[in-house]
């Protein structure tokens, strides 16, 4: 057993971190609907 | 400890992995670890050795844990939030485009100023009552801008409120792009209107055979001739490709046109186009369900999925404004929706601008909804990253579309671990 990537959050963390905010947050609506997210590119 | 309910098991490169769609850790297993891991009826102490980091990288986790409880308790948290909100307004339905697939109600009429002040003052109502701190704010249609006259005049307004009460508004909106004119733009950059999304959906050919006007006549050049007054002003413009069954390979088509505009402040995203009631019989068949093995096979469309690894595999810890308690829809004659897709649908209203009452059915279904007892959903081991996916799907359709995350992965974790800087793909023996 290799560990090849170390988990980037715990569920200690996750927790605290909720984001109480709505869709996603970079310009536009959520993953779901595909629109308007990808300012990042 | 008991084996978490996210962990999922693929073969790459000849070696066989596990990896967990919470924590984002992936391990090489060997054929012992495998045979523990990989059936929940083998004892674990027959991996005693490794039990302990197994638990750090989330693979293990504690008896008691309700794994599916703790993102339950991300997604109610995020239904209330007050911090940001988000409001879409169509100043009017009417559209001077007639395409086959539309999910929209078309009709006649803009927004009267009656209206225009309602919304403006339910705005200002509802942001002070909850102390928010920033609105995502979309102008929407039909085609918005048929009005841009409403939309200049009421993002003003905003603007004005927004700078006095300290909240910061970002502005986008979701056009056909024929319209688009050096004033439009001009104008747009003066209010802060920043982004701006617009479709192609392939070559001339095939976007002239799909997005038309109400003659029938194609739009291809019109739109992408506008495209490139973009590079005099600092907006940024989202090209949405909306694909079904006859035009997937249509992405990188599009991908490359707009390459040769040299402006990187836009970019292309494929978006599977929605089946809906109001679409024909043969516009219904050519619909794809999002599970189409091909689809991500398109090199074009795995490597824009691909892409995007680092973003898309994020845990859901905030919720679509569909969900969202004060995030709301408007249409030119102040009807509420909780979702754009509901737009023009008397029976998807939510309540009206001005008004208290609100829709038992759309409130049960959009607010009340818990995607955690989903059983399809709670089964599966992705749920991390969709928390069940579109709620406007889950109520209206009749088949589960799950996000294309799901479909790719292994190749999607191994591509966030490389984009990290860790050079395991070339040199997966070191």
């Amino acid at each position: 057993m290799k560990v090849i990537q170390t988990a980037e959050v715990s569920t200690e963390e996750f927790i605290s971190q909720v984001t109480v905010h709505a869709g996603c947050e970079d310009g536009g609506h959520c993953k779901y609907c595909i629109n308007m997210t990808n300012y990042s590119n | 400890m008991k084996r978490s309910r996210f962990n999922v098991f693929f073969d790459y490169n000849g070696k066989t992995y596990i990896s967990n769609t919470f924590s984002k850790s992936l391990i090489e297993l060997d054929e012992r670890h495998l045979k523990v891991l990989n059936n929940n009826e083998a004892e674990l102490c027959e991996i005693q050795d490794s039990l302990k980091a197994l638990y750090q990288e989330g693979i293990l986790v504690d008896d008691q844990l309700d794994e599916i409880g703790m993102l339950r308790f991300a997604h109610e948290q995020s239904k209330k939030g007050t911090d940001e909100i988000e409001i879409v307004v169509a100043p009017t339905l009417s559209c001077n485009f007639k395409c086959g697939y539309c999910f929209e109600t078309k009709r006649n009429g803009k927004m009267s100023d009656d209206v225009q002040d309602r919304v403006i003052n339910y705005i200002k109502e509802k942001t002070k009552a909850i102390d928010c701190k920033k609105i995502r704010f979309i102008w929407f249609g039909g085609e918005p801008l048929l009005c841009f006259d409403i939309i200049e005049k009421m993002t003003v307004s905003l603007n004005k409120y927004c700078q006095e009460s300290g909240i910061n508004i970002e502005y986008s909106v979701i056009t056909n792009g024929y319209l688009i004119t050096h004033d439009i733009l001009a104008r747009m950059e003066q209010i802060n209107i920043r982004h701006v999304q617009i479709t192609l959906d392939g070559d001339k050919n095939t976007h002239d055979s799909r997005r038309v006007l109400l003659d029938g006549s194609g739009t291809y050049d019109k739109i992408y001739d506008n495209l490139k007054l973009f590079s005099e002003y600092n907006i940024t413009v989202a090209i949405r490709v909306n694909i079904d069954a006859d035009n997937a390979e249509m992405f990188g088509y599009v991908k490359s046109e707009i390459k040769k505009l040299n402006n990187n402040r836009i970019v292309c995203h494929p978006a599977l186009v929605e089946k809906t009631e109001n679409q024909s019989t043969t516009q219904k068949n050519k619909c794809l369900k999002g599970n189409e093995d091909w689809f991500y096979k398109n090199p074009d469309i795995e490597e824009y999925y691909l892409s995007q690894s680092k973003k898309n595999l994020d845990n859901v810890c905030c919720v679509c404004s569909a969900e969202h308690l004060d995030s709301f829809v408007v249409d030119e004659l102040g009807n509420l929706y909780k979702c754009w897709n509901s737009i023009g649908y008397d029976d998807q209203i939510w309540g009206t601008i001005g008004t208290e009452k609100k829709n038992p059915v759309i409130v049960s279904q959009y607010l009340g909804r818990d995607p955690f007892t989903e059983n399809e959903c709670c089964d599966c081991a992705f749920i991390p990253v969709c928390a069940g996916g579109c709620i406007y799907h889950s109520i209206y359709s009749d088949n589960k579309k799950c996000i294309p995350e799901k479909f790719l992965y292994d190749k999607l974790i191994i591509k966030k671990i490389l984009k990290g800087g860790n050079d395991y793909e070339s040199n997966p023996d070191s």
